[in-house]
């Protein structure tokens, strides 16, 4: 039973899969075309970017972290702030998005150490609420309205039109593929299998000589620092920021994205990602009760699929596997007639 | 005077929502995030029983505890049951629950449409005053019910049979199933009666507020920082978390203004944590992670 379209070991496993998505990042925004659509594919673009980070901690070392909005909006504000009252270039805010995040990962890694599970999840839950209650009450940082103005990569006569979008758009993009070159690298290389280890089991990933601590701040200084940079493209793209950039919904969503695709896998997170994204924005006419459809589909997703919708055929496999292993055993199911008609006769 | 009375008051309402996502973490190893809209879907229940049956106080309190009780059961049938012991469990019922609350608050906004409605006031014995403070009747009424029926709750734990049930398994699974505790019934109950106190918590917040969609995501947020702040599955630590994070919510409001506690809250979140990393219950340092 092959597993893929293509014969195994001609290609690289996936390759299908990855080329088809990047033909389609390339090109869909050229072909519909419209400010409305460009613009929202930028945000998905800016969606994956997050998740893919998002997952290196929560699927990758198994950290039960929602700090992702929190290191993402306050990068953001760091740039955004320099770049609106000190008249800071992109390519510095870009900079000072990598920096902060980094810096941030540092600080919210530190307590990771020291609480496990749900508790941490708890912890960096309040980070959020917290930047948004302290953006909103600071006038500095432009109060509850927010911040604009900031510098941007679009050229100044581009801002406003397709074009200038379109540039946004593969900016935007561009990042996706930095992330996933990143996811790759961390996930796939030692430091990933270092993680994974001390994932399941911490004390053997010790008894093996494993820098637990040291990986899990690794982990979290690389992701965060990508979160930050998003954070300042996200700036760069709507040329501001303002509170609502922390919102409760939003984590909800990125992390609905992640569970339904599936945790733990790149693939995964595209899929997830792009389905809820689709679902969440306006393209299905059916107003108000397509977050119910929303609901539905995510409620299925986790009733019926073990990993998500990128487990599926690993699951379909499992069972098959199953399947034809009871029918070995005991000639029932898959050759039932021939098996019960001589006995009969 | 004010600050103690505004504290005991928010302490007794967030006791009632606390304590069920406490016991159901801590027995069934589920996070329940669709706990905020069975306190949504026990408001409304008390609203349409106050519309339509009878606007009696015992009446409407006891609406708003069924269709919460009622609401629980139905996110254990359609989440916990068929994904426990399953792979990936853990993750998948925080996922489906959440799932339900995104539903249910949308079904809410189609049926109930997003204005408001407001409960009838069920306590009728006017306000009296303790020192400089005055206390309001729905005040004074929300605490007295509070007590009674937590007390009620925490009797049933320690005497009952059930109850004795969902203490063997907030400590030991495993254990639990050795001598005999039905995991599944066992968690119909727990459930039933977490969701029978965010109802009455419901119909207790609507005699300040209203009951709307969306009434239920300020109490999930505000149970689950007090329901992990108190050490899950710790009922005395879940009632002393209560009490600080309202202490906390009141002191900032009265001196630095309500746009501040958030961030105050986070602070006392972060110290606790860091002192007590398993919250001040501190009961599952070995059995939960």
């Amino acid at each position: 039973m092959p597993k893929g379209i293509f014969p195994e070991g001609i290609l690289p496993k996936g390759f299908g899969f990855w080329s088809l998505a990047f033909l389609v990042a390339l090109f869909m925004p050229l072909v519909v075309g419209g400010i409305g659509f460009i613009s929202d594919s930028a945000l998905l673009m800016v969606y994956l970017g997050i998740n893919l980070m998002w997952i290196l901690v929560l699927g990758t070392a198994g950290i039960y972290s929602f700090a992702t909005l929190a290191i993402v909006g306050a990068s953001g504000y760091a740039a955004a702030y320099l770049s609106v009252r000190h008249g800071l270039s992109w390519p510095l805010m870009l900079v000072i998005g990598l920096l902060v995040g980094a810096g941030l990962g540092v600080l919210i890694a530190v307590p990771a150490i020291r609480l496990r599970g749900i508790y941490f999840a708890l912890f960096t839950f309040g980070l959020a609420e917290l930047f948004r209650s302290y953006t909103t009450v600071t006038d500095a940082l432009g109060g509850a309205p927010g911040l604009y103005g900031a510098g941007t990569f679009v050229p100044a006569d581009k801002i406003g039109t397709e074009t200038g979008a379109l540039i946004g758009y593969y900016g935007a993009a561009l990042l996706v593929v930095a992330s996933l070159v990143v996811y790759r690298l961390v996930d796939g290389g030692r430091l990933g299998l270092l993680l994974r280890t001390a994932r399941e089991s911490e004390p053997f990933a010790k008894a093996l000589g494993v820098d637990v601590v040291r990986a899990r701040l690794t982990v979290f200084v690389v992701s965060s620092g990508m979160l930050g940079l998003i954070g300042a493209l996200q700036v760069c793209l709507y040329r501001g920021i303002s509170p609502s950039a922390f919102r409760f919904d939003t984590l909800l969503l990125l992390f609905a994205m992640i569970v339904v695709g599936g945790l733990a896998s790149a693939r995964g997170v595209v899929i997830g990602t792009v389905v809820l994204f689709f679902i969440s924005q306006h393209y299905l006419d059916a107003g108000p009760m397509r977050f119910v459809a929303a609901a539905v589909i995510m409620l299925a997703v986790t009733l019926l699929t073990t990993h998500g919708l990128a487990g599926v055929p690993a699951q379909i496999r499992a069972w098959r596997d199953r399947r034809a292993a009871s029918s070995a055993t005991s000639l029932s199911l898959d050759q039932p007639l021939h098996g019960l008609a001589k006995e009969r006769s | 005077m004010t600050i103690v009375v505004t504290t005991i008051v928010l302490a007794s309402i967030y006791s009632l929502v606390a304590i069920g996502i406490s016991l159901t973490w801590a027995g069934l190893g589920f996070l329940n995030l669709a706990h905020g809209v069975i306190f949504a879907v026990a408001g409304y229940g008390a609203w349409l029983t106050a519309e339509h049956l009878s606007e009696g106080p015992v009446a409407v309190i006891l609406a708003g505890m069924l269709v919460g009780a009622l609401a629980g059961v139905f996110v254990c049938v359609v989440v916990f049951l068929p994904l426990d012991g399953r792979p990936n469990a853990e993750i998948r019922t925080l996922m489906g629950t959440l799932a339900l609350s995104f539903l249910g608050v949308n079904l809410l906004q189609e049926i109930f449409g997003p204005q408001p409605k407001a409960l009838p006031s069920i306590f009728e014995w006017g306000n009296f005053e303790i020192g400089n403070a005055v206390v309001t009747a729905d005040r004074s009424g929300a605490v007295v019910t509070a007590v009674a029926v937590l007390s009620l709750v925490v009797f049933a734990l320690l005497r009952s049979r059930v109850g004795l049930g969902v203490r063997v398994l907030t400590q030991d699974p495993e254990g639990a199933a050795l001598v005999g505790v039905n995991r599944r019934t066992t968690a119909l109950a727990i459930l039933a009666v977490s969701g029978a106190l965010a109802g009455l918590a419901s119909v207790l917040l609507a005699q300040v507020f209203y009951v709307s969609p969306e009434a239920g995501y300020t109490p999930l947020v505000k149970g689950l920082i007090v329901a992990m702040l108190g050490g899950l599955g710790s009922v005395p630590g879940t009632i002393a978390a209560a009490v600080l994070v309202a202490a906390c919510e009141a002191l900032t409001s009265t001196y630095l203004g309500g746009q501040y506690v958030l961030i105050t809250l986070f602070v006392l979140i972060a110290v606790v944590l860091l002192i007590r990393p398993r919250g001040l219950g501190g009961l599952l340092e070995t059995a939960r992670a």
